[in-house]
């Protein structure tokens, strides 16, 4: 999965977002493995979703679907509720995405609307501030947002 | 004593005009800066909108029969996405709106998306100059080139096996997959055509109308519909014959593109053979215009089995009744009624093929170590090891692709689509030299084989490769290659 050249299953490229582009909020780049890991205080979900024409003479045809996925940082943060592949390839390509069931992510629709044939990017970042907040009063604080473009 | 209480005195209240001094000059300075930050924050969000907004309704612009539903597609698209990325009341803004504004003339083959897009900022500070909010205002644009792409379809014999769990060939199940392809374009801005191939090549024109039955009521999608299978693999005069189309157009404001599927190795080599001197098929006049294809018919590259030819190159019917049919003029010849008597006639393969691609290397020479290239090249003779006829039409493929690829015109990219699984495992497509030629941008780097040879060119344009394991696969690699060309269209 690529975005202008750049290619985020490479644990270098990821080292670029975990290491500059989040400097200083404890994404941990996950050496170059896709699915993330455990560790760090952050997480970035990067999807690439396509409506699938009905003309592809497959079972997810006429559905949104996630076609890629990456996922850099700490997973137990948080989850996409948009789509969940049975199998992501090491480029982060799903697997099956015209048949997979787990691949559809209708629910997309809610953000966006993607025409038959259409494509949508979509980036979530989510961070655990574990060091601010008062004990006993403020606590979990943390960030959320979601890019779509 | 008396002198410190006066001075007291005159002292008292001096705080109260500092602190009122103060706050007059720094309140409207923090506000300032409080509310400047706040417009700020809100400009980033707003333009970031503006920009997914623009980019997806550029690529929306291939969404749609006809030009103007495409335009409305772009123009529903966009809205969508800006709305998906400013949230209605983001930070107590209101009035958050865009508009959306589609240039298809300005710039030949190329269509423009403008967004400009609005919103209210409340101010709090600032109030105190009676202003209650600010305007914000964005633009972004974004565009989508039209693009000519050829199609080039592998129809050979080992398309007709059955596949598992589908009840159907991996021909029709190719026919399938590459007539959903066309949709991915946009009819009257896109210009598309077709090549199909096995041993004689198939060239249906590029047109806009692609979708719209043409006089004789074709359609690509209804060609693709009417495909047999059956025949050989040559390869290097399929592209060629692509490439030629593009030169016929020539129009480099477009993104010149050949699509590339093939379910096996080369095994054809179309070319100008020359017949023995004392072969009686062709008088000494007409020596040199022995256009056809020899192919091997050994099942595989092996060192030893049949080969045929001369074979007609190329029809003018999607349906191939040429197939196997000796080429006109050679009724003299051994081959004319059992085209494996071809060798009798024909004793060499040439040193370059009908389009100038050296048939001799350089990919065999440098996978000297890897089967079917154990053996160099020999020409001389040739003609009767279907080992050397793989191997001269692996290098002219691998050559014509470079000379697609390094057109300083055009600048035509490559995407291409290995179908593994049919046929035997050694006449297989070789998945290495397809990245080559797409020239992938997977062998950036190490290729893992030790050889520069296979390395991305950063000179030339990079296409993308893509494998279906097997024919039911077939659909995600299409899939996958019409998504990497519009990524590519729209930026």
């Amino acid at each position: 999965m690529m975005a202008k050249g750049v290619d985020f299953s490479q644990q270098a490229n990821q080292n670029l977002v975990a290491n500059d582009l989040a400097n200083g909020l404890s994404l941990q780049a996950n050496n170059g493995n896709v699915t993330g890991s455990t560790s760090g205080n952050g997480v970035l979900v990067l999807s690439v979703f396509e409506s699938l024409t009905s003309a592809c003479n497959c079972a997810n045809g006429g559905h949104i679907v996630v076609v890629d996925r990456i996922v850099i940082g700490n997973h137990t943060l948080y989850t996409s509720p948009f789509g969940n592949p049975a199998s992501i390839t090491n480029s982060g390509s799903v697997a099956n995405y015209t048949t997979d069931p787990g691949a559809q992510a209708d629910n997309v629709s809610s953000v966006i609307a993607i025409g038959s044939g259409g494509l949508a990017y979509m980036a979530e970042g989510s961070f655990a501030f574990k060091d601010l907040g008062a004990v006993g009063f403020i606590t979990n604080l943390g960030a959320f947002n979601r890019a779509v473009f | 004593m008396q002198s410190l209480n006066n001075r007291n005195k005159r002292s008292r209240g001096i705080a109260i005009v500092l602190t009122t001094l103060t706050l007059t000059v720094t309140l409207p300075l923090v506000g300032l800066g409080f509310d400047v930050g706040t417009l700020y924050l809100i400009k980033a969000k707003l333009a970031a909108a503006a920009d997914s907004a623009a980019l997806a309704g550029a690529r929306a612009l291939s969404q749609g029969a006809t030009e103007a539903a495409q335009e409305a597609s772009a123009m529903s698209t966009a809205q969508s996405f800006f709305a998906g990325n400013f949230p209605a009341g983001y930070w107590r803004t209101s009035g958050a709106a865009a508009t959306v504004a589609i240039n298809s003339t300005s710039t030949p083959n190329y269509r423009t998306v403008t967004v400009n897009a609005t919103v209210q900022a409340p101010l709090y500070f600032l109030r105190v100059l009676n202003q209650q909010h600010s305007t914000i205002n964005v633009m972004s644009q974004a565009g989508r080139r039209d693009v000519l792409l050829m199609m080039v379809l592998d129809r050979s014999s080992s398309m007709n096996g059955v596949v598992a769990g589908t009840g159907q060939t991996a021909c029709a199940l190719m026919k399938t997959d590459a007539a959903a392809f066309v949709n991915y374009f946009a009819p009257g801005r896109d210009q598309l055509g077709l090549v199909a191939f096995g041993s004689s090549v198939f060239v249906y024109p590029s047109t806009t109308s692609f979708t719209t039955p043409d006089g004789n009521g074709n359609t690509i999608q209804s060609l693709i519909g009417q495909l047999t299978c059956g025949a050989n693999t040559a390869s290097a005069a399929a592209i060629a014959a692509a490439y030629a189309e593009l030169k016929n157009v020539n129009n480099p404001n477009r993104m010149n593109v050949v699509m590339f599927m093939t379910d096996g190795r080369p095994n054809g080599v179309t070319a100008n053979y020359y017949p023995l001197v004392t072969d009686g098929c062709a008088p000494a006049s007409q020596r040199n215009t022995f256009v056809g294809v020899i192919a091997q018919w050994a099942g595989g590259a092996h060192p030893n089995g049949n080969t045929a030819g001369l074979m007609q190159p190329t029809t003018t019917s999607i349906t191939f009744p040429n197939d196997n049919v000796p080429i006109s003029g050679s009724n003299a010849c051994q081959f004319y009624n059992n085209l494996e008597n071809v060798r009798n006639d024909v004793p060499n393969l040439p040193a370059n093929d009908l389009y100038g691609n050296s048939t001799a290397g350089p990919y065999s020479q440098l996978n000297s170590a890897t089967w079917p290239y154990t053996t160099p090249f020999n020409p001389v003779g040739g003609v009767s090891v279907p080992q050397q006829i793989v191997i001269a039409s692996t290098n002219a493929l691998d050559n014509e692709a470079t000379q697609v690829r390094t057109d300083p015109n055009l600048h035509p990219y490559i995407y291409d689509i290995a179908l593994m699984g049919d046929g035997p495992v050694d006449d297989m497509p070789d998945t290495l030299l397809l990245q080559k030629i797409a020239n992938d941008p997977v062998l950036a780097g190490d290729t893992g084989v030790g050889l520069t040879f296979y390395q991305m060119q950063i000179d030339q344009p990079h296409g993308y490769f893509a494998i279906a394991p097997n024919a039911s696969q077939l659909a995600v690699a299409f899939d996958t290659i019409a998504r990497q060309i519009s990524i590519r269209l729209s930026r």
